[in-house]
């Protein structure tokens, strides 16, 4: 009887609404194919690369699976402490690699930069099947395919710049 | 079902397992009468009740007794030994398997000569009924110098308060009591009486071979007299089971809830063909 | 070649009501003249006895049968009320490991050519071995669920273990719906649930007094004329054996409901 008067006055979101978000999200991980094994190695390897061009607080790492118009999406946010003072010399090297192997498919994912309060959210947006795929593949290469285009990494420590290159589980 | 009748004698309608099991199945024929629990032992209890008292009534070449805990076969004494062997391995043969396990002591009496083949007998009873030959009597010595070559126990004679005994009945086993609450899909089973010290809940079952005597309230099943006795009775401070069952008959509770509670104890037995409740 | 149509009522969760569902479509098909047979498949924890009312009569059970320490006709218990409708009761001392999926399967090939033309099967709680046998023989699946989220996400799970034992399509009952809840935005809508599980919708069953009632009496509320739960499952009911009937509207009257439409603003 009270529950709807405070919703009334307070007007918090019905919890009804706040049960279909959960259930949903949920739902995602139950229903994508990732084994939290699997997860927890994409977690390891995307801070692994992340690494080398910023420093990120490691404990607060998040890596969850999103879903937007029926596929599923991988969603990182890693907060990030500062970025690399030689961030500029890798990302040459890493284009370079790139141009060398003449692979641009990395289609398919961005990087959404510059919150205020430093975090980076790495996406890719794949099918379920797909997921599972790129996990596949991550498991069995050594050397995951995975690149990392900061654009100009060198802006103000808080944010990035907008992105300029695409980052990418493929 | 059983109902409680407000005067005495306090019960009755009941049902015989049968009429239930046909009566609460569905589908038209009625099966065979079958008794409610699958009851291995008392059928072979009854059929070797009927082979002893064949084989005391119709022949004399062969009579069997239960002693020190076994069998005592009385072979008879003058009859051709291949006749005597005969009879024997029918009357085993009629309930074959059920010898498994059990021992026994084989009779001559006062036969003249030691039979030929006899040493080979307790093997073949052994392998092919399972009975174990534990000693052989006879009265003449000769005989049982012959036995006692053979390797096997020789008896001179046996003790005549035992010749004279019917056939024996097993000690009763030891009443089992517990104590606590026996709660749905617990099964207590005793060869003999079994008193429960608290209440027995819907869905659990207690199962004894004599009485059952709950001092406390009985909810669930209990089945008295499992192994086919009727004079088992079912005793409870607080008489409101699901089912009783005593040998081979069923009661349930009545449909439409259950009566009040009794005051007193009750106690369920068998009169005539029906369960009866009573109250103490 | 038997015909009977033989379903799984099923949830994941515990609680949701599979075993108030299997009992009043079982007691609402056999009142339209089906021959319904119901099985209880979660040994060791039996209930649907007790929903029917007929826990008293219960001689022998599942395991019996598949033990074979009895016929399967001797086991299945007679309704008093519908005598088209039988139970074959789960055995209340057993565990579920007393019974196989091929056993299921056997029995349920026998009760189909008994000329039982609807098999209910009580599937019980989770997603063990009592699952796979009760899903084993079952050829269609009915998920139970509540406008709650552990209830929702469990089915979720059902609808894909279903899928992988080849059953697929299963329908949705959703179960103490509680109109004012939704209508407050306090509990998710049908709509919600079925967005979510998306799949085929059977059938609503608002949260109803009537069916604590009609539990503590063994009496299945679909017997009562009155209750709306009753009118909800025989609606189920007609919709299995293949029939149109709109879903039932739970409009909120009284003084009490127009107070609280016009406090939170709903029309």
């Amino acid at each position: 009887m009270f529950a709807f008067l405070d919703r009334f006055l307070s007007r918090s979101e019905a919890s009804r609404d706040t049960a279909k978000n959960r259930l949903k999200l949920v739902l995602m991980q139950d229903r994508s194919v990732i084994p939290p094994a699997v997860l927890e190695r994409i977690r390891a390897e995307v801070l692994a690369v992340l690494h080398r061009y910023v420093e990120i607080d490691q404990g607060a790492l998040e890596l969850n699976l999103d879903r937007s118009e029926g596929s599923v999406a991988l969603l990182a946010s890693v907060p990030i402490v500062r970025v690399r003072e030689d961030a500029a010399q890798l990302l040459a090297e890493a284009v370079a690699a790139e141009a060398a192997t003449g692979d641009a498919s990395t289609t398919g994912a961005e990087l959404a930069g510059g919150d205020a309060d430093g975090a980076v959210e790495v996406a890719t947006v794949e099918t379920p099947d797909a997921v599972a795929g790129t996990a596949a593949e991550a498991e069995a290469s050594s050397e995951p395919a995975t690149e990392v285009a900061a654009g100009d990494a060198q802006a103000d420590e808080a944010s990035l710049a907008r992105p300029a290159g695409e980052a990418a589980l493929t | 079902m059983f109902k409680r009748q407000r005067k005495a004698p306090r019960s009755v309608t009941v049902e015989h397992a049968p009429d239930e099991a046909s009566s609460a199945p569905a589908l038209p024929e009625p099966e065979p009468a079958v008794a409610p629990e699958p009851a291995a032992e008392p059928e072979v209890a009854a059929a070797v009740a009927e082979v002893v008292a064949a084989a005391e009534q119709a022949t004399t070449l062969l009579r069997l007794k239960g002693w020190r805990g076994g069998l005592l076969l009385h072979l008879d004494a003058d009859a051709p030994w291949d006749d005597v062997l005969a009879a024997l391995h029918d009357k085993l043969d009629a309930v074959r398997d059920f010898w498994a396990g059990a021992t026994c002591t084989l009779d001559l009496g006062t036969r003249a000569a030691c039979p030929d083949g006899l040493g080979a007998l307790p093997a073949q009873l052994e392998e092919r009924y399972g009975l174990t030959v534990v000693a052989i009597a006879a009265a003449r010595d000769e005989v049982r110098e012959a036995i006692g070559a053979a390797g096997l126990e020789a008896l001179a004679e046996l003790e005549p308060a035992v010749l004279r005994a019917e056939p024996e009945v097993p000690p009763p086993p030891a009443p089992k009591y517990v104590k606590g609450t026996v709660r749905s899909g617990q099964v207590l089973e005793a060869d003999g009486h079994l008193i429960i010290m608290g209440d027995v809940n819907a869905g659990a079952e207690l199962r004894a071979g004599g009485d059952i005597m709950v001092f406390g309230t009985l909810r669930g099943m209990a089945h008295a007299g499992a192994s086919g006795d009727r004079g088992a009775v079912i005793v409870a401070l607080n008489l409101r089971p699901t089912q009783l069952r005593i040998a081979d008959l069923i009661a349930r509770a009545p449909d439409g809830g259950q009566p009040p509670l009794s005051k007193h104890p009750e106690r369920a037995e068998v009169r005539g063909q029906e369960i009866h409740i009573l109250s103490m | 070649m038997a015909t009977g149509r033989v379903i799984v009522v099923t949830s994941g969760k515990g609680g949701v009501g599979k075993t108030t569902t299997t009992a009043n479509l079982g007691m609402a098909l056999a009142t339209m003249g089906e021959k319904v047979a119901l099985i209880d498949a979660d040994i060791g924890l039996r209930n649907l006895d007790l929903i029917l009312g007929l826990e008293n009569r219960i001689v022998y059970d599942i395991v019996d049968v598949v033990e074979k320490r009895c016929k399967l006709r001797q086991a299945l218990i007679k309704d008093k009320r519908m005598p088209n409708l039988v139970l074959l009761p789960a055995a209340q001392t057993r565990d579920k490991s007393a019974v196989t999926p091929e056993q299921m399967k056997e029995l349920i090939a026998d009760l189909q050519s008994d000329g039982f033309g609807f098999i209910l099967i009580d599937c019980p709680a989770g997603i063990e071995q009592g699952f796979r046998n009760a899903t084993a023989g079952a050829t269609e699946a009915v998920i139970v669920t509540n406008p709650e989220v552990s209830a929702v996400r469990d089915a979720d799970r059902i609808v894909g273990l279903l899928e992988a034992a080849e059953l697929r399509n299963p329908s949705l009952i959703v179960n103490r719906l509680r109109p004012h809840l939704v209508k407050n935005e306090t509990m998710m809508s049908v709509e919600d649930v079925q967005e979510i599980l998306n799949i085929k919708l059977l059938g609503i069953v608002p949260d109803d007094e009537a069916i604590i009632n009609s539990s503590n009496r063994g009496e299945p509320v679909t017997l009562h004329e009155a209750a709306k739960s009753g009118q909800a499952y025989r609606n189920i009911a007609r919709r299995l054996r293949g029939e149109e009937v709109p879903f039932l509207q739970f409009d909120e009257g009284g003084l009490m409901g127009r107070i609280r439409r016009f406090l939170t603003g709903v029309r």
